[in-house]
């Protein structure tokens, strides 16, 4: 009696056991959803991702496609991972990835796309050195005209965004009667802007600054910034004066508003070196949106 | 009716059992999010509420609990400028044309240089502190405060400063 | 032996009711394990599922469904502007009357975390509105009461609140004593606000530098100003004995004008200052009520489940 007990619960136990097991109740329902997680339905589910910008989560379906046992017309999804990084502000990742698309592809012209995606994507790394060696690299006799052109604009580009004037119109010289005319003849005149720009120096203009406090600033086009200072300064001044020769060399009033002027009077100085500075880099600031533009017009993915 | 006289084994058999069942009625209903939990949740989001600044700024740090300042002459400049801004700025009118303020402005140019530009940058602020006609074309306008962008970072190279400091 | 009857019938009552949340055949797999992994709290991975069920089907009736499962599991993930942005397709898919005024709700949820107002006060009277879901009807009016003691709308949120306490003995129960709570402390603010009077403090202030913000409540600024005052009114006065007009022209313009006028506008701040903190006082108390009451939900999780598709 005791053993049929005994058995009776551990019986039991085990039937509990199993039955709680959640895998019985699963198993319709995974190989239902096995054809959604196909090779061809990843991509899928991963464009519409894309078209939804929801691109983190594009990137995982991608990948996933990629860890599948059946991926095909891989540079296509190398090419959406590269996408999908740069729209995100990544890229690094995203020249890996468009690089290993070209690397796959197998029509030239596609391959040429794809490069011209890769040089783009090294272009926004920033990385002058790097972007160098990569448009070199890629400049080949094999290169069809429309790949020939985009690198040596990106060259352009480039010289033009680190406010290398002359390097950028040497680059763009050579190629004036080649097609794509009218892009380079817009890149060559940014570069003659930037290099003949009607700068202030900056020594000078303190140098005025140290003569008749404001002139500085007015040799920066800041009129009103000029006059206020000279009146800050000279008022300052005159008050200064007056107390030392009401009260001579012990007058409060004399050392206060003296040491407010010479206070006002060396800030004037270094203001108008800094202004001179900061004209130079507004006027040089209108050409670089320009080349921005230039640049944006070349992003086309 | 839990301690039995009989062998261990079934006392074990039916603590497990129990445990199995208390199991599946917690996970059946731990998840379930109630009106009451939302309520909570809404009432910590409306709780904060900041203090009304007419001068449309936040308050600064306060001077002791500021340790970017390295040398003594920068303390004590930043000692004035908290004196300023805690007993006399209190009491003026928002007039500085500028954001950040003059004050605010002069505190970062002593913390990211050294003390005499950062005397020099401060001087040169005040004697730009004006409203006159069309006087800060030159400046970008922000429409929320009402006054035009002055940042340090437009004077001092802060990303050097930061790499070098990496 | 009769304890073991017990424990089996029991175990296999929770067991059923639990294998029937897991297999909902007449829900579409995908949905299904979306469903499983909102459960697991795994929330990325339910939005994922969710967002490929609307991929591969998207005429299916469950379509509002999956957006709703994605606007809950973004909510959960603190992500309120995407919840709000599913709630929204959730609303404009099409849908059982009943379940879309339960999205309204979720929606009117996470418009209010997002401190969008006018957008959930109009989510809000729709579900107030709704006759057939009361309280569904009843929550929805704490939130709008809430909503108006946040905007200091007083009249209004007294007449949300009363409405509470109508419906109720319309339906043949009692007045809620939180509810009378809230009311009775909304009908104090208005026959006794505590607020301070912004032209008063500024009036104090003119005659007095400092006093407006003592009157405010805030004394040290109250003293700091006083003394600032003094101290100009000091200079000025004794450049003006010393006849020295031009300096006296120099201190009153730069110095006690410009002090003595920022003193009466600190007045006026200190004012709305101490009115925004009784308005928050106010607030607090009203919620710690209106918490309480939305206890009475507590077996109420205003959401939908699997079941409910099932049953349409």
């Amino acid at each position: 009696m005791k053993n049929k007990i005994n058995f009776f619960n551990r019986a039991i136990f085990i039937c509990l056991l199993c039955l709680s097991s959640p895998g019985l109740a699963q198993n319709d329902a995974s190989e239902s959803l096995s054809h959604y997680f196909s090779s061809q339905n990843l991509v899928r589910f991963a464009d519409f991702l894309w078209k939804r910008s929801d691109y983190e989560r594009a990137i995982s379906e991608y990948q996933r496609h990629l860890f599948s046992a059946e991926s095909y017309n891989d540079y296509y999804v190398y090419y959406q991972l590269g996408r999908c990084h740069f729209r995100l502000n990544q890229p690094q990742k995203s020249a890996r990835y468009f690089k290993l698309a070209s690397q796959y592809a197998n029509r030239i012209t596609l391959k040429d796309t794809l490069s011209a995606a890769y040089s783009v994507a090294i272009f926004f790394t920033r990385n002058n050195a790097r972007i160098a060696n990569v448009l070199d690299s890629l400049a080949t006799e094999k290169n069809t005209p429309y790949l020939k052109n985009y690198l040596i604009s990106l060259q352009a580009l480039n010289h033009l965004q680190n406010k290398e004037w002359k390097k950028a119109a040497s680059v763009v010289e050579p190629h004036n009667n080649d097609i794509d005319n009218k892009l380079f003849f817009s890149l060559r005149k940014l570069a003659e802007q930037g290099a003949n720009l009607s700068r202030k120096s900056p020594a000078w203009g303190s140098f005025m600054s140290v003569l008749i406090p404001g002139s500085g600033r007015i040799y920066t086009n800041h009129l009103a910034e000029g006059l206020y200072s000279f009146f800050l300064i000279s008022g300052s001044g005159w008050l200064a004066y007056e107390g030392f020769r009401d009260s001579g060399s012990s007058s409060f009033k004399g050392w206060m508003f003296g040491a407010i002027s010479g206070f006002l009077h060396a800030g004037n100085i270094y203001g108008s070196f800094v202004s001179a500075k900061t004209f130079n880099q507004t006027l040089e600031k209108k050409i670089l949106d320009d080349v921005q533009m230039h640049i944006n017009y070349r992003i086309s993915f | 009716m839990f301690i039995l006289k009989n062998e261990s084994g079934e006392i074990i058999s039916k603590l497990s059992i129990i445990c199995l069942l208390l199991l599946f009625h917690s996970s059946q209903n731990a998840h379930s999010q109630t009106f009451a939990s939302d309520v909570i949740a809404i009432g910590k989001n409306l709780s904060v509420q900041t203090k009304i600044n007419l001068k449309n700024e936040t308050k600064p740090k306060k001077f002791w609990q500021d340790n970017d300042f390295s040398s003594p002459t920068k303390d004590l400049a930043r000692a004035s400028i908290s004196f300023y801004q805690n007993f006399i700025s209190t009491q003026d009118l928002p007039v500085c044309s500028f954001k950040p303020s003059c004050s605010r402005f002069s505190v970062e140019a002593f913390r990211n240089a050294n003390f005499i530009v950062g005397l020099l940058l401060t001087s040169d602020r005040l004697q730009r502190d004006f409203r006159f006609g069309d006087s800060h074309s030159q400046y970008l306008f922000d429409p929320k405060s009402e006054k035009f962008l002055d940042p340090i970072a437009d004077y001092i190279d802060l990303k050097g400063k930061n790499e070098k400091q990496n | 032996m009769t304890f073991k009857c017990i424990l089996i019938i029991a175990f296999l009552f929770s067991f059923l009711s639990h294998y029937k949340q897991l297999t909902a055949e007449e829900s579409h797999p995908l949905i299904v394990q979306a469903e499983k992994f909102y459960l697991s709290e795994n929330y990325e991975a339910c939005i994922t599922e969710s967002l490929r069920f609307l991929c591969f089907e998207p005429n299916h009736p469950h379509v509002f469904y999956a957006r709703f499962k994605a606007g809950m599991a973004s909510k959960k993930l603190g992500k309120m502007r995407e919840a709000e942005k599913y709630f929204m397709e959730a609303i404009l898919s099409p849908a059982n009357r009943d379940l879309k005024m339960i999205i309204r709700h979720q929606l009117s949820l996470s418009l209010i975390s997002q401190f969008k107002f006018n957008l959930a006060k109009l989510e809000l009277f729709k579900l107030t509105n709704n006759k057939t879901q009361n309280e569904l009807a009843s929550a929805s009016r704490l939130l709008l009461g809430l909503i108006y003691v946040y905007e200091n709308n007083i009249p209004s949120a007294i007449e949300t609140f009363s409405e509470t306490n109508v419906d109720k003995l319309n339906s043949g129960g009692i007045e809620s004593d939180n509810i009378s709570q809230i009311i009775a402390l909304l009908n104090r603010q208005i026959k006794n606000p505590q607020e301070k009077s912004l032209k008063l403090a500024q009036w104090l202030s003119t005659f007095a530098p400092g006093s407006g913000q003592i009157y405010s409540g805030e004394f040290l600024n109250g003293l700091n100003a006083l003394a600032l005052n003094t101290t100009n009114t000091y200079f000025l006065w004794a450049t003006l004995r010393e006849k020295k007009v031009r300096d006296a022209t120099l201190i009153f313009s730069m110095l006690w004008y410009r002090y003595y006028q920022g003193n009466r506008f600190h007045a006026k701040e200190a004012a709305m200052n101490a009115n925004l903190t009784a308005q928050k006082q106010l607030f607090s108390e009203i919620f710690k009520e209106v918490q309480q009451e939305s206890l009475q939900f507590s077996n109420i999780s205003f959401s939908i489940r699997l079941e409910d598709l099932k049953a349409e």
